[in-house]
C-alpha cells in the first residue's frame, strides 16, 4: 500500500508549541496549539503521540522542520530536515494564504514582528528589541490584574465607546497608567479598550517605525485572537486587517511548507524525522557550567535514559563538537 | 579592541616596554564594566572599563587609551574612565592619545622606557606590517568561509596564521608571511560553493563594534558560516590612517566620503556617521546584496545616521538590517535576525534574476 506523504512543521515558541501537518499539495490536514507551561519537550511528546494515533497507518512523514525560539533544541531532538527562523517561516505562511500580502503583523507570546513583502519577496522586517509591551505575555498579565479571562479581553474592549487614554510608550508606564485609571474609577471596558489602543501605538512606534505599511495587511500570531487589538489596528492604520484563518499556528505552517519545499527537491534522501520514537525512554536535560574560560557558559546536555544525545548552549563549540 | 592588541604587542615588544594584554572579553568583563560605568553610556565604554580592571588585576600599572576631539563623547572617555577607576580604588597611570598628541604620548612612553625616537619609528613600521597581515588574514578568512563548504577548515587555517603572527619578530619574517599568506588558504581549501550562491553584505557602523568580534558577536565569521561574504567598512589600519590624515589621497579619505554623503548629510556629526552614509552608497553602487548597520545602543553619531539611512537605502535600492548592541542583547534574537535577513537577501536575489 502506498502511504500518503505528509510534512510536519513545529513552532516551539515561548508560550506554546504549535504543530501543523500538511500534505503533498500544501493543504493543512491537522493543526495543534499546545501551551507548554514551561515543559516544551513533554508538550511536544503528547502532541506527536496523538498525531501518530490520529493519522494512523495511512500516512508517512516525509519531512519535518522546526521554527521558533526553541527550534534548535526541538530540531535536534526530533531530527528536523530544516531548522528555520520564525521570521522566514511566518512570511512563507502568509504568502501561501495571501497572494497579494504586503504587510504581516505577527504578535506572539514574547515577541512581535513586522514583515514587509513586495511582489512575493520579503524586502524588510523588524522585531521588537527592548520592549515586550503588547505581546501575549503582557496582555495575559494585565488581564489577570483586571480579574478577567484573557479570552474575554477583546470582547470587553469592543463594548467601549470611549477608550481611556493610556501611555503606550513602554510596558511599565502603560501598567502604572492603567492602575491609576482603575483607581480613578474608569469602567473596565474603557480601560481595556484604552490598553488596546496604547499597545497598537507602541507596536507601530517601536516595531513598525519607518516601515511602509501597505495593503494588504495580514495579522497572525496568538494575539490575533484578540478582537480589541484587531479593531485598534484597523482604526489606527485606517486599513482592513485580515486575520489569517489559522493565525495561531502560522509559524508552524510556514515550517511545514519549508519542509515540503526542501524535501521535494531531494526525492532520493530519506527524512531525518524520528517521530514520537525520539521520546522513547526517559528524556532528561541537565545543565552544567563550563569552566573553560570566564564566559562560564551554561551547557545543556540532553539525555535519553541517562545517555547523552547532544549538547547545546556553548559559545565556542567545545561541547557541541564530536556529537 | 579587535586587533589593537596585536599592533601594540608588536610595538611594545620592539620598544622593550613591558605590557599586559587584557584577558579576552568575556561575561566577566561585561559584568565589571556595567557595574562601574554610568548606565546610559555606550557599550564600548563599559567594555573598556571592564578590560582595564582585568588588566590592572593582572598587574598593569599604566593604561593607554585612544581619544579624539570630534563631536562624539568618545573624546572624553579616557578622562572619565580614569576618574571612575581611581574612585573605585585602582592605582595606575593613564595615557590618552589622539590625533593631536600621539607623538607627545609616545615620547613620554619612550622616556619611561629610555628609548630614542629612531627606534620608535622602526618599531612603528614593523607593528604596521603585522597589523596589515592580521587584517589580510581576517579578510581572506571571510572570503574563504563564504566560498568553502568546510567552514571548520577555514577556522583552523585562520587560527594557525594568527599563531604564526604572534611569533613573528623580524620584518623579514613578516615579509615572508605576507608573500605566503594567500597560498596558505588557496593550497588547502576548496572553494566548492558556487559564487552565484554567495550573498555579499557590507557591514558598516560604529568603529568599536566593527573592530571587536566579541562585542559584535562575531558577525563577520557568523555570516561566513551562512555562505555570506562580509565586507567591513572599517579596519584598524584604515582608522589609524584617518586619524593621522595619511589617507588624504585615497578614495576612501574623509574628504571624499564627505563628498559622497553630502546629498544626505552635510555636517560632521562625529563618530563614523559620515562614513556610514558614504559607505552605504558605495556598497549599493558596488553591487552588494545588502547592508548591516551595527551600533552600540545610545551611540549619538550612529543614531543620527540611522535616521538618514532609510532614505539612502531607498534611493540606492539596497536593504539594510539595523542591529543595536548593549550588554543585554540576547544571542538568540541576534542570530534569528541575521538568519532571517540572509534568507530575505537570498529571496531577493532569486527574484531579481
Amino acid at each position: 500500500m502506498n502511504k500518503e506523504k505528509v510534512y510536519i512543521g513545529i513552532d516551539a515558541g515561548s508560550v506554546s508549541v504549535n504543530l501543523a501537518i500538511i500534505d503533498q499539495n500544501a493543504r493543512l490536514l491537522k493543526k495543534r496549539y499546545i501551551r507548554t507551561n514551561g515543559a516544551p519537550i513533554n508538550a511536544l511528546r503528547t502532541a506527536l503521540l496523538e498525531n501518530e494515533k490520529e493519522l494512523g497507518e495511512k500516512y508517512t512523514v516525509a519531512g519535518a522542520a522546526t521554527t521558533g525560539s526553541g527550534r534548535h533544541l526541538i530540531g535536534y531532538l526530533i531530527g528536523a530536515d530544516e531548522i528555520k527562523n520564525e521570521i522566514t517561516s511566518h512570511a512563507v505562511a502568509a504568502m501561501h494564504y495571501y497572494d497579494d500580502v504586503s504587510t504581516v503583523i505577527e504578535i506572539g507570546g514574547q515577541d512581535s514582528k513586522i514583515i514587509i513583502i513586495e511582489n512575493k519577496v520579503v524586502v524588510d522586517f523588524a522585531m521588537n528589541t527592548i520592549c515586550a509591551a503588547g505581546t501575549g505575555s503582557f496582555l495575559d498579565q494585565q488581564a489577570q490584574r483586571l480579574g478577567i479571562d484573557i479570552s474575554e479581553f477583546g470582547d470587553y474592549a469592543l463594548r467601549s465607546s470611549m477608550p481611556t487614554k493610556i501611555a503606550g510608550r513602554c510596558g511599565v508606564f502603560a501598567e502604572s497608567d492603567m492602575i491609576h485609571k482603575q483607581q480613578m474609577g474608569y469602567p473596565k471596558h474603557d480601560i481595556i479598550a484604552g490598553l488596546c489602543m496604547a499597545l497598537v501605538s507602541n507596536y507601530l512606534n517601536n516595531v513598525g517605525r519607518g516601515k511602509k505599511i501597505a495593503d494588504k495587511v495580514v495579522f497572525q500570531g496568538g494575539v490575533a485572537a484578540n478582537r480589541g487589538i484587531i479593531k485598534s489596528f484597523g482604526e489606527t492604520l485606517g486599513k482592513k486587517i485580515h486575520v489569517a484563518e489559522h493565525y495561531d499556528v502560522m509559524g508552524a505552517i510556514g515550517a511545514a511548507l519549508i519542509a515540503l519545499k526542501k524535501r521535494n527537491g531531494r526525492p532520493g534522501e530519506k527524512s531525518k524525522f524520528k517521530g514520537a520514537a525520539c521520546f522513547d525512554g526517559e528524556i532528561s536535560s541537565e545543565a552544567f557550567e563550563c569552566r573553560g574560560c570566564s564566559n562560564l557558559c551554561e551547557i545543556i546536555c540532553v539525555k535519553r535514559n541517562g545517555v547523552r544525545l547532544f549538547n547545546i548552549g556553548g559559545r565556542c563549540g567545545k561541547y557541541e563538537r564530536g556529537d | 579592541m579587535g586587533n589593537l592588541h596585536v599592533i601594540l604587542t608588536a610595538l611594545f615588544n620592539k620598544l622593550g616596554i613591558n605590557y599586559i594584554i587584557p584577558p579576552p572579553i568575556t561575561e566577566r568583563t561585561y559584568e565589571i564594566g556595567f557595574r562601574l560605568s554610568p548606565e546610559q553610556v555606550c557599550l564600548p565604554f563599559k567594555i573598556c572599563v571592564g578590560s582595564f580592571v582585568e588588566a590592572i588585576e593582572k598587574g598593569a600599572d599604566a593604561i593607554v587609551m585612544a581619544g579624539g576631539n570630534g563631536p562624539c563623547r568618545f573624546g572624553l572617555y579616557g578622562m572619565l574612565q580614569q576618574k571612575i577607576l581611581s574612585e573605585a580604588g585602582y592605582r595606575f597611570k593613564m595615557f590618552v592619545f589622539d590625533q593631536d598628541n600621539i607623538l607627545k604620548v609616545l615620547s613620554e612612553l619612550s622616556a619611561i622606557a629610555g628609548l630614542n625616537k629612531l627606534r620608535i619609528i622602526s618599531a612603528f613600521r614593523f607593528a604596521w606590517k603585522i597589523l596589515k597581515l592580521c587584517e589580510e588574514n581576517e579578510k581572506l578568512s571571510y572570503y574563504y568561509r563564504a566560498h568553502c563548504g568546510d567552514k571548520a577548515a577555514v577556522d583552523k587555517i585562520e587560527k594557525e596564521i594568527e599563531t604564526l603572527l604572534l611569533k613573528t619578530n623580524t620584518p623579514a619574517q613578516a615579509d615572508k608571511l605576507k608573500k605566503d599568506l594567500k597560498f596558505y588558504y588557496s593550497s588547502s581549501l576548496k572553494t566548492d560553493i558556487d559564487s552565484r550562491e554567495v550573498i555579499k553584505i557590507g557591514v558598516l557602523g560604529e568603529i568599536y563594534m566593527m573592530l571587536d568580534p566579541e562585542a559584535n558577536m562575531d558577525i563577520g565569521r557568523r555570516l561566513g558560516r551562512m555562505n555570506v561574504w562580509a565586507d567591513k567598512t572599517i579596519y584598524l589600519s584604515s582608522w589609524l590612517l584617518k586619524l593621522t590624515s595619511l589617507d588624504y589621497f585615497s578614495k576612501t579619505s574623509y574628504a571624499n566620503q564627505k563628498k559622497t554623503a553630502a546629498r544626505y548629510l552635510k555636517s560632521d556629526i562625529g563618530g563614523k556617521g559620515v562614513q556610514t552614509i558614504a559607505s552605504a552608497i558605495n556598497y549599493a553602487r558596488g553591487g552588494f546584496d545588502g547592508l548591516i548597520h551595527i551600533t552600540p545602543f545610545s551611540c549619538m553619531p550612529e543614531l543620527v545616521a540611522t535616521t538618514i539611512m532609510p532614505v539612502v537605502c531607498r534611493d540606492n535600492d539596497i536593504a539594510c538590517l539595523y542591529l543595536s548592541y548593549d550588554g543585554h542583547t540576547s544571542r538568540t534574537a541576534f542570530i534569528t535576525r541575521l538568519e532571517a535577513y540572509v534568507d530575505m537577501l537570498k529571496m531577493n536575489r532569486t527574484a531579481r534574476r
